[in-house]
C-alpha cells in the first residue's frame, strides 16, 4: 500500500515537471502553424490546419540568407569540431602517457582554460586578427573555436585516457610501429566513445554561439543570422517561431541521433556497475 | 613503454597559446592602459588607475550583485532539480527516455532560440498573462522583464530551464557509479529508502555533485548571452552582469583598457572560486 | 595548483566514462555527417574571386523597408551604366550598426562605401573627404564639418518624431482638438485615463533606444534648444552640464507621467515592434514615435490614426530632422569608383534615388527636391511642421560638437532607468562623468 502510494506521488511529480518543461517546447512547435490572431486567441490550441505560411515567409524572405548561413555554420562547426578533437586527443595522449614534469605542466596549462571568462579574450583577439587579416573569415572563426574548446576537450580526453588500458598500444610498440601510426591506427579509434560525447558538447556550443561570430568574425552563422533577422518580427509570434525552428531543428535532429548513444552509454555503465 | 613524442601536444599547444593564452596576457597588459582601440591612437600607461576606477563604478558594483544572484539561484535551482530528475529517471524504460529527452532538449537550443521562445511566454502580452486573464486574475498580470527585480528572476528561471538537462545528465552518470551491492547491503541492514539515499547514494555521487555545481557556478559567473537577448541589460542597467559590463565597455564605449581590467578581475574571481570549491568538495569526499 | 586540477579531472572521469563514453558504435556524432562533402575551410577563401573590373564593397543594412532586393536593384542599375565597376553588398549584422563598423575599422577591413557612418566621422582620417562637385548637389547646411573636413554625404533627410494618436479614442474621451500646450496635453491624458483608456505607450526590453526616443526628441530636445541653442558647444567647453534644471525638469515630467499611470503598464517589456503593434491595435491612445511610422500607417490604410507635434512647456516651438549619411572609407583603394557610385545613386539617376527615399518615407536632401505622393498621415506630419523652426538634435548633432562615441547609447540606457524610477539628478551626474570619460577616450587622451 505505502509503496504504491509513494510511487504514485513520484509519478505525479515527474509528470507535472515534464509537462511544465514541455510547455515552451510545445508552444514553439504548434504556433509555427498558426496566424498571429489564432495565437493570440489561444496559444495552446492545436492548429486546425497545417498552415505553412510562417515557414514559407522565412524561406522566401529576401533578407534571410538561410542557405548561406547554414553552409557557413556547417563548415565552421564541422571543421572546428574535427580539428579540436584530433589536436586535443593527440595532446592528451602525450600528457596522459608521459610522466615527465613537462607533461604535468602542460596538463595544468590546458585545463586552466576552462576558467577563462571568454569576454576577456575578445578585445585582444580582435587586435591579433587585425594584424593577420582574419576578421570576417571562416578560417579565422574556426581557429577561435578550436582554441576556445581545447580546454574542455582536453579535460575529457585526458581523464578518459588515464583510465584506458595500455596493453594494446604496448603491443603495438613492440611490433615496432611508429608512434604516430600507433596513435592514428590504434589509440584514436579506441577513444571513440569519449570522442562522441565531446563532439556533441563542443559541436553544440559552436553551432549555438552568437557572440563570437558577432564580435570577432562578423560571419553570418545561422544563430547570428536568426538573431539579426528576428528583431522586427518579435510582434509576429508565428514568424518568430518559424525563425526559431530554422535555427534549431538541425541540432535537435543531431541530438536525437546522438541521444541513442547517450542513453546506451548510460545503460552500458549501469550494466557494468 | 617508450617516451611519447612531445610533437603530439604541439598543434593544440600552438593554437591554444596563440588564441587563448596570448590574448589573456595581452588583456593583462591592456588593463594598465587607457587605450581605446584605434590603431592611430597612442597607448598610454596609466598604472593601476583602471583597477581603482572599478570600485567607484556603481554599474560595475551593481553588475557583481546581479551576477551573484544569478549564480546563486541558477546553481541551486539547476542542481537541485537536476538531481531530483536524475533520481526519478534512473531506470530504463521507454517513457524514461522520452522524459530525459524533454529535460535535455532545451540544453541543445541556442540561447537566442531559448530567449525568443520565452519572450513569447513572459512578454506582457504573452502566454502567462494570457492564462491569468483566462482564469480571471487580470490583477495578477505582471511585467516580467520591464522591472529589474522581476527581470533577474525571469532570467534565472529561463536559465534553469535551459541548463537543468545538462546537470541531470551528470547526475545520471554519477548515479550509475553507485554499485548495486551497496544498496543490497543497506537493505539487508534494514535501511529504508531515505537511509539508502543518505548513506549510499549521496556519498557516492559527491564527485558528480562537485563537477555539476562547479560547472554551473563557472557558467553563470560568465553569463552574457541570455541577458543580452532578453533584456539587453535593461531596464536601464538593471540586469547587466559582469560579462555584459565587460563587453559593453569594450565594444560600446571603446574603453578597452578599462574593460580588460574588469575582465581580469572576473578571471581571478573564477579561479579563486574554483579553487575554493574544489578544496571544499575534497574535504567532503575525505569525510564521507 | 596541480593537485586540485587533477582532482577536478579525476572527478570528471566518472562523468566522461559513464555519460557517453560507454558506447562504441557511434556513426552519428552531432557534427560530422557532412564533413566529407563540404571540404572545410577552403571553400571560405574562394568566396571572393578576383576579377578585372574594379570591385567595391558597400555596407548596407536590411529592414522591412530597405530590403535586399531594393539595394540590389540600385546596384544593378549602376552596374549597367558603369560596367567596369562591380558593387558587392556587405550586410551589417548584429543590433548596432556603429558597433559593426567599428569592429571592421579595428579589423582594418572597412568596406569602401558605408550607410550610417556618422560615428566613424568622429575619428580622424577614417573617412575620405568628399569631392566638392558631389557635395554641391545637396541642400545648404546639410554637410557637417569634422576637423575641417567634409567626409559625410547627406544622402537623405528624415523628419524625426511626433506624437501619433488614435482619433477614435480621442473622440471617445471627448477630446475635440489635439493639445497645443503641455497643460492641454496633461488634460488630454487625464480625460483618456478617466475613460479607462491608457493614454501613452512606449517600448523597452532589449530595444533600449525606443524607450526614450520619442520623448527625448519631442520634449527634452526642444526645451533644451529654447534654453540654450549652443548646448553641445557649451558641454564641450565645460560651460554647460547634463545635470541642469531644464533637462532635470523635462525628465521629471516624463517620470511623473509613468508614475501616474499614464503609460501602459507593459511598456518597458515590449520590444519596439511589439509596442507599435500594440499601439495600432488600440492598447493606448498615443505613442511618441518616429517619422517612419507615418508611411507605414498609410500603407496599412489605418485611417484611425493622426499625428501632431508634441507641445512642451514652451508650447510647440520647433522640430528636428536628421540626415542619413553615407561615406567612403579613407583606406579604400577605389575611392573614385566609390564616389561615382554615390553620385550616380543619389544625384544622377532620379528614379533610383526616388526608390530609395520612398522605401522608408524619407525626404530628399538634394538642392533640387525630389518628391513623391504621400499618404494622409505622412501629409499631416509634414503639414504640422509649417511655421516651426528646425533645430539641432543634441544626441545626433554631427560635426566637431558631436557627442563622443558611445555617449548616445549611454544616455539611452540611463533614460530607461529613469523611466523605471531612478533618481534623475543622480543619473544625470553619471552622464557628466561618462561624457568626460568618453570625450577623453575619443580624443585619444
Amino acid at each position: 500500500m505505502r509503496a504504491g502510494r509513494s510511487t504514485f506521488f513520484i509519478r505525479m511529480i515527474l509528470l507535472v515537471s515534464v509537462v511544465l518543461y514541455a510547455i515552451p517546447l510545445y508552444l514553439s512547435i504548434v504556433n509555427i502553424f498558426k496566424t498571429t490572431d489564432q495565437i493570440t486567441l489561444n496559444p495552446f490550441a492545436i492548429p486546425s490546419s497545417l498552415n505553412l505560411d510562417n515557414l514559407t515567409y522565412v524561406l522566401n524572405n529576401p533578407n534571410v540568407h538561410l542557405y548561406k548561413m547554414y553552409l557557413n555554420t556547417l563548415i565552421i562547426a564541422v571543421s572546428a569540431t574535427l580539428l579540436t578533437l584530433l589536436f586535443t586527443a593527440m595532446a592528451a595522449f602525450y600528457t596522459s602517457r608521459s610522466s615527465g614534469k613537462l607533461s604535468g605542466i602542460l596538463h595544468v596549462y590546458f585545463i586552466m582554460g576552462i576558467m577563462v571568462p571568454y569576454a576577456i579574450v575578445y578585445i585582444p583577439l580582435v587586435i591579433i586578427f587585425r594584424d593577420f587579416h582574419l576578421i570576417g573569415t571562416l578560417h579565422g572563426l574556426i581557429l577561435v573555436f578550436i582554441s576556445g574548446n581545447i580546454p574542455f576537450a582536453f579535460f575529457m580526453y585526458h581523464g578518459f585516457m588515464k583510465t584506458a588500458p595500455r596493453e594494446l598500444e604496448e603491443s603495438a610498440a613492440i611490433d615496432g610501429a611508429g608512434q604516430f601510426r600507433t596513435f592514428w591506427q590504434i589509440i584514436f579509434p579506441l577513444l571513440k566513445p569519449c570522442t562522441t560525447t565531446t563532439a556533441i558538447f563542443i559541436g553544440l556550443s559552436m553551432w549555438n554561439d552568437f557572440l563570437t561570430p558577432l564580435l570577432i568574425g562578423q560571419v553570418h552563422t545561422i544563430t547570428l543570422g536568426i538573431y539579426t533577422a528576428i528583431g522586427p518580427h518579435s510582434t509576429n509570434w508565428g514568424q518568430m517561431f518559424a525563425f526559431v525552428f530554422f535555427g534549431t531543428f538541425p541540432v535537435v535532429v543531431a541530438y536525437l541521433f546522438a541521444q541513442k548513444q547517450f542513453v546506451s552509454g548510460l545503460t552500458a555503465g549501469a550494466l557494468k556497475g | 613503454m617508450g617516451k611519447r613524442s612531445i610533437l603530439f601536444a604541439l598543434p593544440a599547444f600552438i593554437i591554444y597559446s596563440a588564441l587563448l593564452i596570448v590574448p589573456i596576457l595581452l588583456a593583462f597588459m591592456l588593463s594598465f592602459t587607457s587605450w581605446t582601440g584605434y590603431a592611430a591612437n597612442p597607448i598610454h600607461y596609466v598604472g593601476i588607475a583602471n583597477f581603482i576606477d572599478l570600485w567607484k563604478d556603481e554599474k560595475f558594483l551593481h553588475s557583481i550583485w546581479v551576477t551573484l544572484r544569478l549564480v546563486l539561484v541558477v546553481t541551486l535551482g539547476s542542481n537541485a532539480l537536476g538531481l531530483i530528475f536524475a533520481l526519478l529517471l534512473n531506470k530504463s524504460g521507454k517513457l524514461t527516455n522520452v522524459f530525459r529527452s524533454v529535460f535535455f532538449v532545451p540544453f541543445v537550443f541556442s540561447t537566442v532560440a531559448v530567449s525568443f521562445i520565452w519572450s513569447s511566454i513572459i512578454s506582457y502580452t504573452g502566454v502567462i498573462n494570457y492564462l491569468l486573464g483566462v482564469v480571471g486574475l487580470e490583477t495578477w498580470q505582471t511585467d516580467f522583464i520591464g522591472n529589474a527585480n522581476h527581470a533577474i528572476w525571469s532570467i534565472s528561471i529561463i536559465e534553469i530551464w535551459k541548463t537543468v538537462g545538462f546537470n541531470m545528465v551528470i547526475y545520471l552518470a554519477a548515479l550509475q557509479t553507485v554499485p548495486a551491492e551497496l544498496y543490497e547491503a543497506c537493505t539487508i541492514d534494514g535501511g529504508n529508502a531515505r537511509n539508502k539515499f543518505r548513506h549510499v547514494t549521496l556519498p557516492m555521487i559527491v564527485p558528480g555533485i562537485s563537477i555539476s555545481v562547479l560547472m554551473s557556478v563557472i557558467n553563470e559567473m560568465k553569463q552574457f548571452d541570455l541577458v543580452k537577448v532578453i533584456t539587453d541589460g535593461g531596464p536601464g542597467s538593471g540586469t547587466e552582469t559582469i560579462a555584459y559590463h565587460i563587453i559593453s565597455q569594450a565594444f560600446g564605449y571603446n574603453l578597452l583598457g578599462y574593460s580588460s581590467a574588469i575582465a581580469l578581475v572576473l578571471f581571478v574571481a573564477v579561479v579563486l572560486v574554483s579553487i575554493a570549491h574544489l578544496s571544499i568538495t575534497r574535504r567532503f569526499e575525505v569525510e564521507s | 595548483m596541480k593537485k586540485w586540477l587533477s582532482v577536478m579531472a579525476c572527478s570528471l572521469v566518472a562523468f566522461t566514462i559513464l555519460a557517453g563514453c560507454g558506447s562504441n558504435s557511434n556513426k552519428n556524432s552531432s557534427a560530422s555527417p557532412e564533413a566529407v562533402s563540404s571540404s572545410p575551410a577552403t571553400s571560405a577563401a574562394s568566396e571572393a574571386p578576383k576579377a578585372d573590373p574594379v570591385k567595391i564593397k558597400w555596407a548596407i543594412f536590411e529592414t522591412d523597408n530597405f530590403t535586399d532586393a531594393l539595394w540590389q536593384s540600385i546596384i544593378d542599375s549602376f552596374e549597367k551604366e558603369y560596367p567596369d565597376i562591380q558593387v558587392e553588398k556587405v550586410l551589417m549584422t548584429g543590433d548596432s550598426r556603429p558597433q559593426f563598423l567599428k569592429t571592421l575599422l579595428a579589423a582594418g577591413s572597412l568596406p569602401d562605401i558605408m550607410l550610417d557612418p556618422a560615428e566613424l566621422a568622429k575619428i580622424k582620417d577614417v573617412l575620405a573627404p568628399v569631392p566638392d562637385d558631389l557635395l554641391a548637389n545637396f541642400e545648404d547646411g546639410s554637410v557637417p564639418v569634422f576637423n575641417n573636413q567634409k567626409v559625410l554625404v547627406p544622402a537623405s533627410k528624415q523628419l524625426r518624431s511626433a506624437t501619433y494618436y488614435n482619433k477614435k479614442m480621442f473622440a471617445d474621451a471627448g477630446i475635440t482638438d489635439v493639445p497645443k500646450t503641455w497643460d492641454e496635453f496633461l488634460a488630454a491624458c487625464e480625460k483618456l485615463k478617466a475613460k479607462g483608456i491608457t493614454p501613452l505607450i512606449t517600448a523597452g526590453a532589449s530595444d533600449v533606444w525606443a524607450t526614450s526616443f520619442g520623448y527625448w526628441v519631442n520634449v527634452v530636445n526642444p526645451e533644451v534648444e529654447v534654453w540654450n541653442a549652443n548646448f553641445n558647444a557649451d558641454l564641450k567647453s565645460g560651460a554647460a552640464k547634463w545635470n541642469n534644471p531644464v533637462i532635470t525638469d523635462a525628465l521629471q515630467k516624463w517620470q511623473d507621467l509613468y508614475k501616474n499611470g499614464y503609460f501602459d503598464k507593459g511598456s518597458l517589456s515590449y520590444s519596439y515592434s511589439q509596442a507599435s503593434a500594440e499601439f495600432q491595435k488600440g492598447r493606448a491612445a498615443m505613442m511618441m514615435d518616429g517619422s517612419w511610422v507615418a508611411p507605414s500607417l498609410d500603407k496599412g490604410n489605418l485611417t484611425d490614426f493622426g499625428v501632431f507635434q508634441q507641445p512642451t512647456k514652451d508650447g510647440i516651438t520647433s522640430y528636428s530632422a536628421a540626415f542619413n549619411y553615407m561615406a567612403v572609407s579613407n583606406s579604400s583603394k577605389n575611392k573614385d569608383a566609390a564616389f561615382k557610385f554615390l553620385k550616380y545613386f543619389l544625384v544622377d539617376n532620379k528614379d533610383v534615388y526616388l526608390s530609395y527615399i520612398k522605401a522608408d518615407g524619407l525626404l530628399s536632401s538634394t538642392k533640387e527636391p525630389v518628391t513623391y505622393e504621400m499618404g494622409p498621415v505622412q501629409t499631416q506630419f509634414v503639414d504640422s511642421l509649417k511655421g516651426l523652426k528646425l533645430v539641432d538634435e543634441i544626441t545626433k548633432l554631427p560635426g566637431d560638437n558631436a557627442l563622443p562615441t558611445g555617449m548616445e547609447d549611454f544616455t539611452q540606457k540611463s533614460l530607461q532607468s529613469i523611466l523605471a524610477g531612478a533618481p534623475i539628478s543622480k543619473e544625470l551626474d553619471t552622464w557628466d562623468d561618462q561624457y568626460k570619460k568618453l570625450s577623453a577616450a575619443t580624443a585619444g587622451n
